[in-house]
């Protein structure tokens, strides 16, 4: 599957059907698609490759899976047992049943803190990374009114941009090989708070970091329950974020940290 | 899965809690039974990506399931409640493959069944494809595909969305996406019937 430059790569004709596709971009996709029958052809031939793998993946699965009354039955025991024990002595037990001797605790507290003032100390300067550049991405919206946006349904799901676009994005910020564990692509201004998919709106933000995309999230959705309440207007929402997001985020949330839910999700680790 | 090993994994997943017992299911209980029957063909499917048997499968999803009822016990959050288990059976299949790997040193059934079916799967435009070959060939394709990629076709199958799979496998958006296409081209390229 060879793409001209002019015509939409796979990866976007796939972004398209899963609905993964930013609204702009889709409009635009659309106007190409109607006009070249390649990406047509490109399509539905993705299309027939979902159809066949979803058919043998299920066909060849779903026989070999015995009944779920045994394994349902196991679990309501299970879960029966569980229900009956109390969780508030875990910790107590915990470090009751832990003899460390006080030697062995004192020489591992040591090592600890060396170690974290040696990762500190190496630490590369981070928070450099966590604001956009102004001068590359001052933040770009759409002419929207506040009737506008709110009249319309926020986004459930993230959108990804054309993949030429964030690879552009990247390139700016001087990134030419992006290692997916620390960035992801963000809209400065979210397009639920009227911003545009110009690559002025678009900045690589560190996908791990304590104030990340996660948080900005949080702080996009309250600022749009403020717009659309009338508490605050699109303009000033639109401002603050561009501004500087996480001085939006400490003023709205009135919180010098990001607060634990808007961190929970992704940090949660149950099953250690 | 014999009842005495069951109760001995539930005093291995949780050693340090007291015992008292209750009188019937509660609310949570029902719930995370009621999950456990949406959830538990997709997780065990989606297990079976790592290689483990339907008996493991079986194992690392009761496991799953206690881990949420204590996830939700505890009042953490409810937001995304699948996607949360995608993540925790990952995880815990990935510990039960390499507990098997190093207790018994051996290949594990699907990687065995995936070699023998790409020996079978050399295709030949002469030959009129059954609909038995056709799926044989098209899952050597994806039993031949880097474990992330295949990984990423299973979840979307199950239904989850970009986001959802990059959270459980910890990876960004950008490369869920890219690796889909991949995947879908390669399948793509396997040619017509």
């Amino acid at each position: 599957m060879n793409d001209g430059n002019s015509h939409v790569s796979d990866q976007d004709l796939l972004s398209l059907v899963d609905g993964e596709l930013s609204r702009s971009h889709v409009a635009e996709v659309h106007r190409h698609l109607e006009a070249c029958w390649n990406c047509r052809a490109r399509m539905q031939q993705i299309e027939g490759s979902i159809a066949d793998f979803v058919r043998a993946y299920r066909d060849n699965l779903d026989p070999q899976l015995p009944p779920a009354h045994v394994s349902r039955a196991m679990l309501k025991a299970r879960l029966s047992e569980l229900a009956a024990r109390q969780p508030q002595s875990v910790w107590r037990r915990a470090v009751q049943s832990v003899a460390i001797p006080r030697r062995v605790a004192y020489l591992s507290g040591a090592i600890a803190v060396m170690l974290i003032t040696l990762i500190v100390w190496q630490s590369p300067r981070s928070t450099l990374a966590l604001s956009p550049d102004p001068q590359l991405t001052p933040g770009a919206a759409l002419p929207l009114t506040e009737a506008d946006l709110c009249s319309r349904e926020p986004a459930s799901e993230s959108r990804l941009v054309l993949a030429s676009v964030g690879k552009r994005v990247f390139e700016e910020y001087g990134i030419r090989n992006p290692q997916p564990r620390r960035y992801e692509l963000d809209y400065l201004i979210d397009p639920d708070l009227g911003g545009s998919d110009d690559t002025r709106n678009l900045w690589p933000q560190p996908y791990s970091a304590t104030w990340n995309a996660r948080v900005k999230d949080a702080l996009e959705n309250h600022l749009r329950e403020l717009v659309c309440a009338g508490a605050i207007s699109l303009a000033q929402a639109q401002q603050d974020i561009s501004m500087d997001w996480i001085s939006a985020y400490k003023k709205y949330f009135q919180t010098d940290q990001p607060i634990e839910d808007h961190l929970a999700f992704v940090k949660d680790q149950p099953w250690q | 899965m014999e009842g005495p090993r069951a109760d001995s994994s539930v005093e291995q997943l949780f050693p340090y809690v007291d015992v008292e017992r209750s009188t019937g299911p509660s609310a949570l209980e029902a719930e995370v039974t009621g999950l456990f029957d949406d959830l538990r063909g997709p997780v065990l499917r989606y297990l079976s990506s790592f290689g483990l048997s339907v008996h493991d499968g079986e194992e690392v999803t009761q496991e799953v399931f206690l881990s949420l009822f204590i996830h939700l016990r505890a009042g953490k959050p409810r937001s995304n409640i699948r996607g949360w288990v995608f993540r925790v059976a990952h995880n815990l299949g990935l510990k039960r493959r390499e507990t098997i790997q190093r207790a018994y040193r051996m290949v594990s059934p699907s990687d065995t069944r995936a070699m023998e079916l790409q020996l079978d799967a050399a295709p030949d435009p002469e030959e009129h494809i059954s609909s038995e070959q056709w799926r044989e060939r098209l899952l050597a394709i994806v039993q031949a595909l880097p474990e992330q990629d295949r990984r990423c076709l299973y979840l979307r199958a199950e239904g989850l969305r970009y986001r959802e799979i990059a959270d459980v496998l910890g990876i960004s958006l950008g490369s869920v996406a890219i690796s889909l296409a991949r995947s879908l081209a390669r399948l793509g390229n396997a040619g017509g019937r």
